[in-house]
């Protein structure tokens, strides 16, 4: 049926969001990348994609400056779709941006509680996740009207009021507060895509939840792996836990009461796509191989699979969720870019194809 | 939108309860009578809902067509200018059902002609009445269908001709035959009001 | 309310970027770059509005010409000439489209 009211009101987008897709970096133009020697062959390199943003660049430029006209072009091209969608897909989009003030929010609060410079700070925060109450952030003084601001001004009042009290916010550790809010952000847009009238029973709703599901079980897998050493106990750690996606609610229950990267390598063997992860990464064969080095590839194989879901969405029709796709393979893109580029500034031509290509 | 099925099926059934009781308790209950319905109902009325219905269904079936693959191919298009000449052929497609349902109804409206009212209920003249009316459902249904299918495999051709030009080709050949579909309602159409004489005096 | 919400976000990242281009112009650049030269060809034009007064006209004329000139009284036979030619002006565009396609390739290689 999607077929038939679809395009009303998002043909257009989706054509669009196909047309960025198509213009994505291929492993052909990657491998040119690598070619390079220094960054102003490589800007001649990514001046059919991003000559626009790149043109006017004076020549001594750094990695920093273009990957920060590479999110340019992003952004720009994500709030041209912002200002043609309309309806359900207008909250959706929306609900992409969320995730980007979840991370500003937690940057500005790091950087109130230890009385940095705010407009240093503005400065640093994610374009996509701005909002004009964002700056009011940085005029608190304290922390209880910090969390007042924030319930008031920011459109993530919902995650923080059912979660968070104001006491929790200077006690609490950061990271477990973004990981609060990221935990009822997931659920919340899973609970749209899901339940929304418009979107139920859709091809949205089916990949949507594929896709949120799994970006749900890493964070999980990730808290569990990163909380070894420190002092969170086993019930808070449940508490951050997404309750969607392939883990939930076995595998979460396991993971709460996991004490070592083997014991995390068990609760996740109940899914079978993920039991090859950690085979890849070696990760929990021992006690041994415990964080460090291998850490870092588990996380690269979970960039991998990101981008093969967003890659497959591609091919399904008439779905929103082709918008999330486009704008994960877009960041990756960017970090693949950026990556290549610090590989030729500091001249380590032996890891320059650590990247991950999608097409 | 699922839930507000149920009010927009509940309002319909109400008032066809609270008629119907009516009509029985008053003690009209004969009153509900198919085959005076069918007796009674003019040859002219069945025409005309025929010759309606098959416009009307087919021009809604084109539009619906036209829009699903005309969205497409803009959004496709600012990205890749290249496939707006050749996703018109969907356009088209879509355009030739209604271009069906037109050539139809004309057949069809040859076919009325000004008679007395006491020599219009003649079994002729009633076969003509109801071959219009069915013929033209036919090929409105059809033709629905068929714009429908050919602005939803458009719609897909032109995205895909965006991504991989050599893809365009063999999409159009689902087109086609999704298109020839609205062609078997029109020859059904056509055979079912061929046997139909005009209304005249017996 | 859009609109205003875009101006007022952009004001941060203003002094990294000279003066963001709005979105309107940067589409303007990307159809510039795609397709210099006129905006829309006269032979484009003539080719499209032929083909639209053709499946206008030529079925339903061919029809009344059937039914009145050629086979007189035959209605379904002037219905069937009517489809066939409305599936000529059909497979006529298709094969202009093709061949203007295959042209501007050919152009772009040379």
């Amino acid at each position: 049926m999607e077929g038939l009211f679809f395009n009303v009101h998002s043909g257009y987008v989706e054509g669009i969001v196909r047309g960025y897709r198509n213009s994505l970096l291929t492993s052909s133009n990657y491998s040119n990348l690598t070619q390079c020697e220094t960054l102003d062959d490589l800007k001649l390199q990514l001046t059919p994609s991003y000559g626009e943003q790149l043109a006017n660049v004076a020549s001594p430029f750094t990695t920093s400056t273009i990957a920060s006209k590479a999110t340019d072009k992003l952004v720009q091209d994500f709030r041209y779709l912002r200002a043609q969608a309309t309806g359900a897909l207008a909250k959706f989009m929306d609900f992409l941006t969320y995730s980007y003030m979840i991370d500003n929010v937690a940057l500005l609060i790091t950087g109130t509680l230890h009385e940095r410079d705010t407009k240093d700070l503005l400065e640093r925060c994610h374009p996509l996740g701005v909002f004009e109450g964002l700056p009011a952030l940085c005029v608190a003084s304290n922390i209880e009207e910090l969390y007042s601001i924030v319930l008031v001004e920011t459109p993530l009042a919902p995650f923080f009021k059912n979660n968070l009290r104001s006491a929790d916010l200077d006690e609490l550790n950061i990271e477990i507060v973004r990981n609060t809010l990221y935990k009822s952000y997931l659920e919340a847009f899973h609970d749209f895509c899901t339940t929304d009238p418009t979107l139920k029973g859709t091809p949205t709703a089916e990949l949507m939840s594929e896709i949120l599901g799994f970006e749900a079980d890493r964070r999980a897998i990730n808290i569990t792996l990163n909380s070894f050493g420190t002092d969170l106990s086993k019930a808070d750690r449940k508490r951050l836990y997404p309750e969607i996606g392939k883990l939930h609610p076995e595998g979460s229950l396991m993971l709460s009461r996991a004490d070592d990267p083997e014991a995390v390598r068990l609760a996740v063997e109940i899914v079978g796509e993920y039991r090859s992860f950690f085979d890849q990464s070696g990760l929990g064969q021992g006690p041994g191989s415990a964080l460090g080095g291998t850490q870092k590839s588990l996380e690269d194989i979970f960039y991998q699979k990101e981008m093969e879901l967003a890659k497959d969405t591609f091919t399904h029709h008439f779905t929103f969720a082709v918008v999330y796709a486009w704008l994960k393979l877009q960041e990756q893109e960017i970090r693949n870019i950026t990556w290549i580029a610090e590989c030729i500034a500091q001249n380590q031509k032996d890891r320059i194809g650590n990247y991950i290509s999608v097409f | 939108m699922l839930s507000s099925y149920g009010s927009s099926y509940s309002y319909p059934a109400l008032a066809a309860i609270v008629i119907g009781s009516y009509i029985l308790f008053t003690g009209d209950g004969e009153y509900f009578n198919v085959g005076k319905f069918l007796e009674e109902t003019s040859p002219y009325s069945w025409a005309a809902a025929g010759i309606g219905l098959c416009i009307g269904l087919s021009v809604i079936g084109a539009a619906w067509g036209i829009f699903v693959t005309g969205s497409s191919i803009l959004g496709g298009g600012v990205r890749a200018p290249r496939i707006r000449t050749k996703n018109l052929i969907s356009i088209i497609f879509c355009e030739v059902v209604a271009i069906y349902g037109v050539i139809i109804c004309i057949v069809f409206s040859s076919k009325i002609t000004s008679i007395p009212t006491q020599d219009l209920y003649h079994p002729e003249n009633f076969y003509t009445g109801y071959a219009l009316f069915w013929g033209g459902l036919t090929v409105g249904a059809c033709n629905l269908i068929c714009g429908v299918a050919v602005g939803i495999t458009g719609s897909t051709a032109a995205l895909a001709d965006a991504a991989d030009q050599t893809l365009f080709v063999k999409i159009l050949v689902v087109e086609i035959f999704g298109g020839v579909l609205g062609l078997f309602g029109l020859i059904i159409g056509l055979l079912v009001s061929g046997k139909a004489t005009e209304f005249q005096r017996h | 309310m859009a609109t205003r919400r875009v101006k007022s976000t952009e004001k941060p990242s203003d002094d990294a970027a000279p003066a963001a281009p709005v979105l309107p112009k940067g589409m303007q650049a990307e159809k510039m770059r795609a397709n210099p030269g006129p905006a829309i060809p006269a032979e484009v034009l003539v080719k499209l509005f032929g083909f639209t007064a053709a499946m206008l006209i030529a079925p339903i004329g061919c029809y009344y010409l059937s039914t009145n000139v050629l086979f007189p009284g035959s209605t379904v036979t002037g219905a069937s000439i009517a489809a066939v030619v409305a599936n000529v002006v059909l497979i006529a565009f298709v094969v202009v489209a093709m061949r203007e396609d295959d042209g501007e390739e050919s152009k772009k290689n040379k």
